[in-house]
């Protein structure tokens, strides 16, 4: 552990604080809020911390991001103290599984962390769920998102060309954090399709890349907008993944569509993996797959998914177009958490 | 501390990671030489580069004529060498030379 004085940093005002934070390395190319110690602590008292709490332990890189660690990183990317507990779950639960929180942290791939809110924390904290899904514009939307990010480069060095060898980065890095639109989602809400209440306020992260823009702006059932997610799917952008896990955000014009025709979740998870797929020897020639090509590749037809689970479906984004959304995801398995349940 | 008086001297948080306690490393003796040696390389899984480092392997043997050369494999890019892996390397070979392919 370094030691307290090591921990501190004093400047003359706010102004010079700010380009204190750039000169130290601090932010992620965005100018941030300083993190001062008393608008740290206000951060740990809402969650209830003594900054002492371990919550993240990336040991192959020697270094645990602490609570306060985590409070100084939600103050700079201009979180308010309410929305720390969101923070803390969602770095408890890249915990669970945090050998891969290295992938997240260096890959060539260049990942991000994906937040899914469900939940009252959707009204009690204003995340969005509608029009500009995936931003900018809502603060926590983007703070919650952005603190995620600060924690990985701050607490892990993952920094663009030295841990971090992500080859193209993503503007997803920057802040990745979205909420559902339950209320006029004709399916029940993620959550509760993943064993939660439907009261109960949780966060859903994936190890995940840029949201994918399908639109389907002239088709009038279902089954073309499935066949226009399943054509995304079976390009050379997302195909290199199969078979993995997904998260499908289906427009609000989209979902009227889908319900209006009768489809499930179940139903648009299985016609999903029985319209996307590809043959290994295709994928091979194409370059998405290793070689070399074997007898009987042409036969061995690959699926986004290995079962329809893996394939999570979720309302969101705005009413004025005709648009749906995917987002792949890495190996790391998506995980699903109460807030505050730790 | 109030909120005014802060502003007059602003004490900021290192939001850096903690650092975890770290053993001690030490470079193995590298007087005499090379040959007849045991050399291992070690590579992560990733596609091609068991390819490399079997022809780096290869020419080192043929430039410094190693006793034995060994490879071992990382069964995932993004984790560390599992022990018993480790417990080979150690008990194996003199020295290793492990590399990132992609």
């Amino acid at each position: 552990m370094t030691s307290s004085a090591e921990r501190h940093v004093e400047t003359a005002d706010t102004i010079e604080a700010i380009e204190e934070c750039f000169r130290l390395g601090w932010t992620d190319g965005l100018p941030v809020v300083p993190p001062a110690d008393y608008k740290v602590r206000e951060m740990l008292s809402v969650a209830g911390l003594t900054g002492e709490e371990e919550l993240l332990n990336l040991d192959m890189r020697s270094r645990v991001i602490t609570s306060e660690n985590a409070a100084a990183n939600a103050v700079m990317a201009g979180c308010q103290a309410e929305y720390f507990p969101v923070l803390v779950t969602a770095l408890k639960t890249l915990e669970e599984e945090r050998n891969f929180v290295n992938m997240a942290a260096s890959s060539t791939s260049s990942p991000s962390i994906l937040m899914v809110l469900n939940g009252p924390i959707r009204d009690a904290l204003g995340i969005n769920s509608r029009d500009g899904l995936f931003g900018p514009g809502f603060r926590a939307n983007a703070s919650i998102g952005r603190a995620v990010r600060l924690c990985f480069m701050n607490g892990f060095d993952a920094w663009p060309g030295q841990l971090d060898r992500g080859t193209m980065g993503t503007p997803a890095k920057y802040t990745f954090c979205i909420a559902e639109n339950e209320e006029t989602s004709p399916w029940e809400p993620l959550h509760v399709s993943r064993g939660f209440d439907a009261s109960d306020s949780v966060v859903t992260v994936a190890v995940a890349y840029n949201p994918v823009s399908v639109p389907n702006s002239y088709g009038h059932t279902g089954r073309q907008i499935l066949n226009s997610i399943c054509d995304s799917l079976r390009s050379a952008t997302l195909v290199h993944r199969y078979p993995a896990q997904w998260v499908i955000v289906i427009g609000p014009e989209h979902a009227l569509t889908l319900q209006g025709d009768g489809w499930s979740r179940r139903d648009i998870q299985d016609f999903l993996i029985e319209n996307s797929g590809r043959s290994r020897a295709e994928l091979i020639r194409l370059g998405s797959k290793q070689g070399p090509e074997r007898p009987g590749d042409e036969d061995v037809i690959m699926r986004c998914a290995n079962h329809p689970d893996d394939i999570l479906i979720m309302h969101g984004g705005g009413t004025g177009g005709r648009y749906s959304a995917i987002i792949d995801t890495t190996g790391y398995r998506i995980r699903t958490r109460k807030i505050g349940d730790d | 501390m109030t909120t005014a008086e802060s502003m007059s001297r602003l004490r900021l948080v290192n939001p850096k990671g903690t650092e975890l306690p770290q053993s001690e490393f030490h470079m193995n003796d590298r007087s005499g030489g090379l040959a007849g040696k045991r050399l291992g390389l070690m590579e992560n899984s990733k596609a091609n580069a068991d390819k490399l480092l079997h022809e780096l392997g290869s020419i080192l043997n043929e430039r410094h004529g190693f006793a034995e050369v060994k490879y071992f494999s990382k069964h995932h890019a993004s984790l560390p060498a599992k022990q018993d892996v480790i417990d080979s390397i150690l008990g194996e070979v003199d020295y290793l030379i492990t590399g990132v392919g992609d």
